[in-house]
């Protein structure tokens, strides 16, 4: 068990808090550091910036060999998830998809942030988000 | 300052060794490498050094103390890298700066791995519990997701990437230690079970255990060992991450570049230069795009450069003409060095019937993820004759 | 005054065919029920709900002075499911939280006490219920138990609201016939004296209570079963609304589901008695549906009726459980 480990970035795992730095306006997530990974800089001045909960699927895949604690088929994707005003760049990140299969699936597609259990900590659930294709879709 | 040569190697048969312990293999490659060292050896007295690579996925060989323990060589420094699947090639980068520097004469590189004794397996471990960062993420599905984007980016086909599986398994059966001794078509490819879409079972490489050494020295004792030394002409090492935001990191990878780059600037050679290649294929896909980033053909044009038959054992420009991970097996551990071991081999002259005619200057690849699983470690080596 | 800012309802993807329920142990059944996904639990179903309604709302999270849930099947005995959603949502560390529990009433006692609360304090509250009502293969209200969640956010005024509370009613009878443990289904006791001695006294007495001039045009009732939510509704003359055959029972949140979708599916001005029946009593509430809940952002209560995915029987099971997740455990 290791409580602090999610209780440290819990305002990334489930606000989608992230952080944009000063001098080359890379995003950052969901690391918080005093170093930049796209310039170098160090220390690097971050401001806290919001992600979308909905972004775009840059790549993905379908896997269908993963241990029990994880159904399969399970897509996974990279998305870029702007921030949530609009401005500067987007964050890329991995993302579990949930509820959406492969033929739904494509670059580009339009994913939702969804809030789910990831895991759990001794019984405890770890909750952060996933994505899927927009439920409308599902009509 | 002195280069370093390449002036011996060893190797087991590649397979899967339920007979062999960890230490057995690693004992099998050192004592096939003191056995053919051209002049002879006398290790105890020869060696001064010693790279050891592993992950140690058997959980038996951690510390420089595990290779003496296996190999009786004590009393000499032992250094064991650990650097994902690009562990092997890191391992004799580290040896030739050492002699490089005059700092060591003569160094042995070994690498090994016992794949089969893990009970955690490959795919266990994508239950990592862990957000946003390698939890659910295999490494099918690190590499596929290239695949996908490359199809999408630059119209590759599903049967260009097939092809380089087919490739290396053809290659395989001509090369004696290769672990999967046998062929197959792009239909048996196409048609085996998805693993990770886009990926399926003959886009991957087996389990397998190895274990391989090379003999490293300086320019004044490789004489001494052989009269056909092999010159490291250049090296390169770098790391990159998709976290960063470049979009080549979703169908390539940056690190395989930056290394290259690296290595061609030291040796003076380019990539046209290159006669033979052994590059790192644990997936199909990774050598095909590994193409791009090496140089060999432009960004998107890999697909036409198999097509071509560029890469093939009677092309212009071959690649794996061991069989690659995909046909002799991936012990991570050995990988890089079996690659070093066999364009030592070809570089020789004695690679016998995947031997590239009048391969003068060879390329070494090996990429590695580990469990950060969000960017590669990439090594490259340039020898020559 | 207490407007309703926002509302949002929630039903997870999956359904089971209530005929397959039936078929595993012979006979037939009508509708489907909602089965939550692997992946989601009370906290993640809450906040389905509760980002819809304050997206719909004119209340910024950080202004949500507090966040009132509602759960008879959250399988925490410490736990809670009100100052996570609150920390999810990004209210202001001085909010203040409630987990009701213990009654199929609790939503209703969530909703009204976040009512006096607007009331008292003039800032908005945040109600959420969420409910995954547990199954025994065989068992006699096996088919009939779903999954959901509603959330509302209550304010004192604003421009054009999605509802207006009305009026409040309550009944506390102190009738028990239905009781159930936690994780097994209901000890549901004898239907008949239920309905005569327990549903219809509390239900029509809440609703007497609940002082309005305006005709009660439609019904809205959270009972464990279709008859018990009929003999609620018995007291007065509407029109009910229900997603009782396309989610089932989904215990203390089916009132503010059925709400919601009551809300989301009537004409502005249309007045709407809900009514939640539990143990110990009943609670009526009125509301008047405004202006803001024509074409609300978001996906509706109707549509993700429709935007749904059957599940085998076995999943149906499995899905109602927490996970026993084996894990590797970071080094
Ligand atoms: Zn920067």
């Amino acid at each position: 068990m290791s409580g602090p480990r999610y209780h440290r970035t819990r305002a990334q795992d489930q606000r989608l808090l992230a952080f944009e730095c000063q001098s080359c306006g890379y995003v950052s997530f969901p690391d918080e550091r005093r170093t930049c990974k796209r310039c170098g800089d160090a220390p690097a001045t971050f401001e806290e910036v919001r992600l979308a909960e909905r972004g775009e699927v840059e790549t993905f895949v379908v896997q269908e060999y993963l241990p029990d604690d994880i159904e399969v088929p399970q897509p996974l994707a990279i998305v870029d998830l702007p921030q949530a005003d609009g401005e500067g760049e987007s964050a890329r990140v991995y993302g579990l998809l949930t509820e959406t299969e492969l033929d739904e699936l494509s670059v580009g597609t339009e994913v939702e942030a969804r809030f789910r259990e990831l895991f759990d900590d001794g019984e405890r659930p770890i909750n952060s988000f996933k994505f899927a294709v927009p439920r409308e879709v599902k009509r | 300052m002195t280069d370093a040569h390449v002036v011996g190697s060893g190797i087991i048969d590649f397979g899967e060794k339920y007979e062999w312990s960890f230490d057995d293999l690693l004992e099998g490659a050192y004592l096939d490498l003191v056995e053919s060292v051209d002049h002879g050896i006398e290790p105890t007295k020869d060696i001064d050094a010693i790279w050891y690579g592993t992950l140690d996925i058997a959980n038996e060989g951690a510390s420089g103390a595990s290779v003496a323990h296996a190999t009786g060589l004590f009393e000499k420094p032992a250094t064991q890298i650990v650097n994902a699947c690009a562990t092997g090639s890191d391992a004799f980068r580290n040896a030739v700066q050492a002699v490089k520097a005059g700092d060591v004469e003569v160094a042995l590189v070994i690498g090994a791995e016992k794949m089969l004794d893990s009970t955690e397996g490959l795919i266990g471990g994508a239950a990592l519990e862990r957000l946003w960062r390698g939890r659910g993420v295999t490494m099918p599905a690190f590499f596929g997701m290239r695949a996908t984007r490359h199809m999408e980016q630059y119209d590759t086909t599903r049967e260009q990437i097939a092809e380089v599986s087919v490739k290396n398994h053809e290659n395989g059966t001509k090369y004696p230690h290769a672990h999967q001794q046998f062929e197959c078509t792009v239909d048996d490819v196409t048609e085996s079970a998805t693993v990770s879409y886009p990926l399926n079972l003959y886009d991957c490489c087996p389990v397998t255990d190895g274990a391989c050494a090379v003999l490293v020295t300086n320019d004044e004792r490789a004489r001494e060992f052989t009269d056909a030394p092999v010159r490291v002409a250049g090296y390169g090492f770098s790391t990159d991450s998709f976290m960063r935001g470049d979009d080549l990191a979703l169908t390539n990878f940056p690190a395989s570049r930056q290394a290259s780059s690296m290595a061609y600037e030291r040796s003076g050679y380019g990539p046209d230069d290159v006669d033979v290649a052994e590059v790192h294929d644990c997936f199909s896909i990774t050598e095909l795009i590994t193409y791009e980033d090496l140089g060999f053909c432009e960004q998107g044009e890999a697909g036409a450069f198999i097509d071509d038959g560029v890469p093939h054992l009677d092309g212009d420009k071959p690649v794996n003409p061991s069989g690659g991970l995909l046909s002799k097996g991936h012990p991570i551990g050995a990988t890089g060095v079996a690659q070093i071991a066999e364009i030592f081999e070809q570089l020789r002259g004695e690679a016998g019937d995947v031997q590239v005619p009048d391969a003068e200057v060879g390329l070494q690849h090996n990429i590695g993820i580990g469990r950060n699983a969000t960017g590669a470690v990439s090594c490259v080596n340039i020898l020559e004759r | 005054m207490v407007v309703v800012d926002g509302i949002g309802g929630y039903v997870p993807l999956y359904r089971i065919d209530r005929d397959d329920v039936a078929a595993q142990h012979g006979g037939r059944g009508r509708g489907e029920s909602a089965v939550p996904a692997r992946d989601e639990n009370h906290v993640t179903m809450a906040s389905e709900a509760t980002t819809t309604a304050l997206e719909r709302s004119a209340t910024a999270a950080e202004d949500v002075a507090a966040v009132f849930t509602a759960s008879i099947t959250d399988p925490f005995a410490e736990h809670g499911i009100a100052a996570q959603l609150a920390y999810r949502l990004g209210t202001s560390t001085d909010v203040r939280t409630g987990d009701f529990q213990g009654s199929a009433r609790a939503a209703a006692d969530a909703l009204v006490t976040a009512g006096e609360y607007v009331r008292a304090t003039d800032q908005p509250a945040v109600v959420a219920a969420v409910d995954v009502m547990p199954v025994e293969s065989g068992g006699d209200d096996e088919a009939t138990m779903g999954a959901g969640a509603g959330a509302l956010v209550l304010r004192p005024d604003r421009d054009d609201p999605m509802a207006t509370v009305d009026a409040v009613g309550q009944a506390t009878t102190g009738f028990l016939e239905r009781h159930r443990e936690h994780g097994e289904s209901a000890t549901a006791g004898d239907a008949r004296f239920e309905r005569r001695h327990g549903v219809a006294p509390a239900a029509s007495t809440a609703f007497d209570r609940a002082e309005t001039d305006a005709d009660l045009e439609y019904g809205v009732a959270s009972a464990p079963g279709f008859r018990l939510a009929r003999t609620a509704l018995e007291s007065i003359d509407a029109e009910r609304v229900s997603t009782f055959n396309e989610v089932g029972y989904a215990g203390t949140a089916t009132l503010v589901l059925d709400l919601c979708h009551a809300i989301e599916s009537v004409d502005a001005g249309s007045t709407i008695g809900a009514v939640a029946y539990g143990q110990g009593g009943a609670d009526a509430v009125v509301v008047t549906v405004g202006d803001g809940a024509t074409d609300p952002d978001g996906l509706t209560v109707a549509a993700q009726l429709e935007a749904k995915e059957y599940v085998p029987y076995v999943k149906h099971l499995e899905y109602r459980e927490r996970y026993d997740y084996q894990g590797v455990p970071n080094a």
